[in-house]
């Protein structure tokens, strides 16, 4: 991220150089990268423990939080249970919320921290036991009744998604930031305390596997989906 | 001609390359029929990604994660004053607690008393006290505020925890004297011998006034310069005058004493609250937005949130500036010029300093400011 605040005196609006782009559309306060003064507002009415605030701030965002959390883990009920306590953690965290990123850019990035420490407890958890993996609970299908070429198209996401949550972590967290949230390298960088270069390294690098992966859908014509 | 990886063609795409090492990519695509191939793959995969939905959460994320929030941070809600239901039961059972226990210490620091029992705490004084931790339960309850802030005044004087309980009682007295028909009190002579009738003991609209000086008595009689006891006391002043501005100067006050306390997540909290009060004062909103300011800035990296807080309490000030009557203009311009010299306008404030001395409020400027005011006069 290399925009900066505005100097004191300036305009009301602190303005970023990066646009915002999540997975869902960007309240007002927020698009376009700004962090509006009713923004700064929220954090502050957040870190005097309002309740409201804490709402606010939640129903805001829990759309993208929870998309991460769910294409981190391919898990709707595990996501539910990260997506609550990657809030928790936003909320205890916000007085250190320094505005060297978006609120946004800075809650994935806490979301993605939170995802990565139970995937990693967990997959040590697995290494002990010897468990197999626990195969998680899909977003339900709902696919009775609808015609077939939608059928075939969440077949298809099914199997991108599946391959996605197979990449090594370091891959996956920036594909689920870049490649299905639309941030930008900087955005997702910023998130992740990762020079750009290296973002944009991983990100080649995962599209590779997914390329090889994905052999039979990316080589297949794609005119129906 | 070696072929393109994957990851060059993925940058080709993405455009990421350098123009030389793009004329490089088409001069290869142009005679290489795999790599178009794996160009167009790369390019699918691109568009596969964008199709993926967005994942819907459940409809009750929202509530359970408040549910969760409220138990797992419980401890630091309760230290918000929340107006309109400031006393909840957890809240008057900690106020009456802190009540009792100033009536303790007020009784052990009886002169004269040393070794011998107790005094007794004639009812209204306990009365009076009881009432401090329950008397504007109800909302909308709004003590009228002449008498009660001289009290709230005397305690609210920076010097206060060092000065000597007999100066504050005579700030206590004068306040006293101002309750409408009730005798002057002896606030010098111990609380104990007060006849129930030296306090006034009127309706409920009198209580928050007579709560916020039994309170201020219990205080001044504790340890001197005692800025814990004091700073409960303006605590309960808050609560007991929820929804009335001598509440927010209160809980300003307080806020200070737990600034200097260091303990600055307890004071963020009630600046924030301060803010937030409808009814307190325009100056006391401002002076919690220039508190809040000067909390941020103290930590590290918070520099721009601190210029917003700093901004919002210039603002207004501005407000206060154009709309305070000539008496008290003076004092909202003086604050405006520290404000502004916290943004660094140096001549901002120094323009802001020479309108208050002109309106003969430059007896509160210090040292700094008046060398300020100096360069514009």
């Amino acid at each position: 991220m290399t925009g900066t605040f505005a100097r004191a005196g300036d305009v009301q609006l602190l303005q970023y150089e990066h646009g915002e782009s999540a997975f869902a559309p960007a309240p007002a306060v927020v698009r376009h990268g700004y962090v509006s003064e009713a923004e700064a507002d929220l954090i502050q009415d957040c870190i005097a423990g309002d309740h409201r605030a804490w709402e606010t701030l939640i129903r805001r965002y829990q759309q993208r939080v929870y998309n991460v959390a769910y294409h981190m883990t391919q898990d709707a009920d595990r996501a539910n249970d990260l997506a609550q306590e990657a809030f928790l953690q936003v909320i205890r965290s916000l007085h250190r919320f320094r505005g060297e990123a978006s609120l946004s850019t800075w809650i994935h990035g806490l979301t993605i921290r939170v995802c990565l420490h139970h995937l990693r407890k967990e997959r040590r958890r697995q290494s002990d036991s010897w468990e197999d993996v626990a195969p998680g609970r899909p977003e339900p299908a709902g696919r009775e009744g609808r015609p077939e070429d939608e059928v075939v198209r969440d077949q298809v996401q099914r199997e991108v998604r599946l391959a996605i949550s197979q990449l090594p972590l370091k891959f996956r967290t920036v594909m689920v930031l870049h490649g299905l949230g639309g941030m930008t390298y900087e955005e997702t960088a910023a998130a992740l305390g990762l020079p750009v270069n290296t973002v944009k390294t991983r990100v080649f690098r995962a599209k590779a596997r997914l390329r090889a992966s994905l052999q039979h859908l990316v080589g297949d014509d794609l005119d129906a989906l | 001609m070696r072929c393109e990886s994957s990851d060059n063609l993925s940058r080709y795409i993405a455009g990421e390359l350098t123009r030389r090492q793009r004329a490089r990519v088409e001069a290869h695509l142009s005679v290489c029929a795999a790599c178009r191939a794996e160009m167009e793959a790369l390019r699918r995969l691109d568009t596969l990604l964008r199709a993926v939905p967005t994942a819907t959460p459940p409809a009750d994320l929202a509530r359970q994660t408040l549910s969760r929030a409220r138990v797992a941070l419980g401890r630091r809600e309760r230290r918000v004053l929340q107006p309109g239901r400031l006393l909840t039961s957890w809240g008057t059972m900690a106020a009456s607690a802190v009540a009792l226990c100033l009536v303790v210490w007020y009784a052990a620091s009886l002169p004269g008393r040393e070794g011998a029992p107790p005094p007794a705490v004639g009812p209204t004084e306990q009365g009076l006290i009881a009432r401090a931790a329950s008397s504007p339960a109800v909302p909308g309850t709004r003590p009228s505020r002449e008498p009660a802030a001289p009290v709230l005044r005397a305690m609210q004087r920076p010097q206060a925890g060092r000065e000597t309980a007999e100066a504050l009682g005579r700030h206590a007295a004068r306040a006293m004297a101002l309750v409408p028909n009730a005798p002057s009190p002896q606030m010098s002579r111990p609380p104990a011998a007060a006849s129930s009738d030296s306090i006034p003991t009127g309706d409920r609209g009198t209580s928050g006034q007579e709560a916020a000086i039994a309170l201020c008595r219990a205080t001044m009689h504790a340890n001197e310069g005692d800025d814990t006891v004091r700073l409960l006391a303006l605590e309960n002043v808050a609560v007991a005058h929820a929804g009335a501005p001598e509440a927010a100067d209160a809980l300003l006050t307080a806020a200070r004493l737990r600034a200097a306390q260091g303990d600055t997540a307890a004071a963020d909290a009630a600046y924030r609250q301060v803010t937030a009060w409808p009814s307190a004062p325009v100056l006391a909103q401002a002076q919690a937005y220039r508190a809040l300011g000067d909390l941020r800035r103290q930590s590290v990296g918070q520099d721009e949130l601190a210029a917003y807080n700093y901004r919002r309490a210039a603002e207004l000030l501005r407000g206060a500036v154009a709309q305070s009557p000539e008496a008290e203009r003076a004092t909202a311009l003086i604050a405006l010029g520290e404000v502004q010299q916290s943004l660094g306008d140096t001549e901002g404030a120094a323009s802001a300093y020479a309108r208050a001395a002109a309106l003969g409020g430059d007896a509160g400027i210090g040292d700094e400011t008046g060398a300020l005011l100096a360069q514009v006069l």
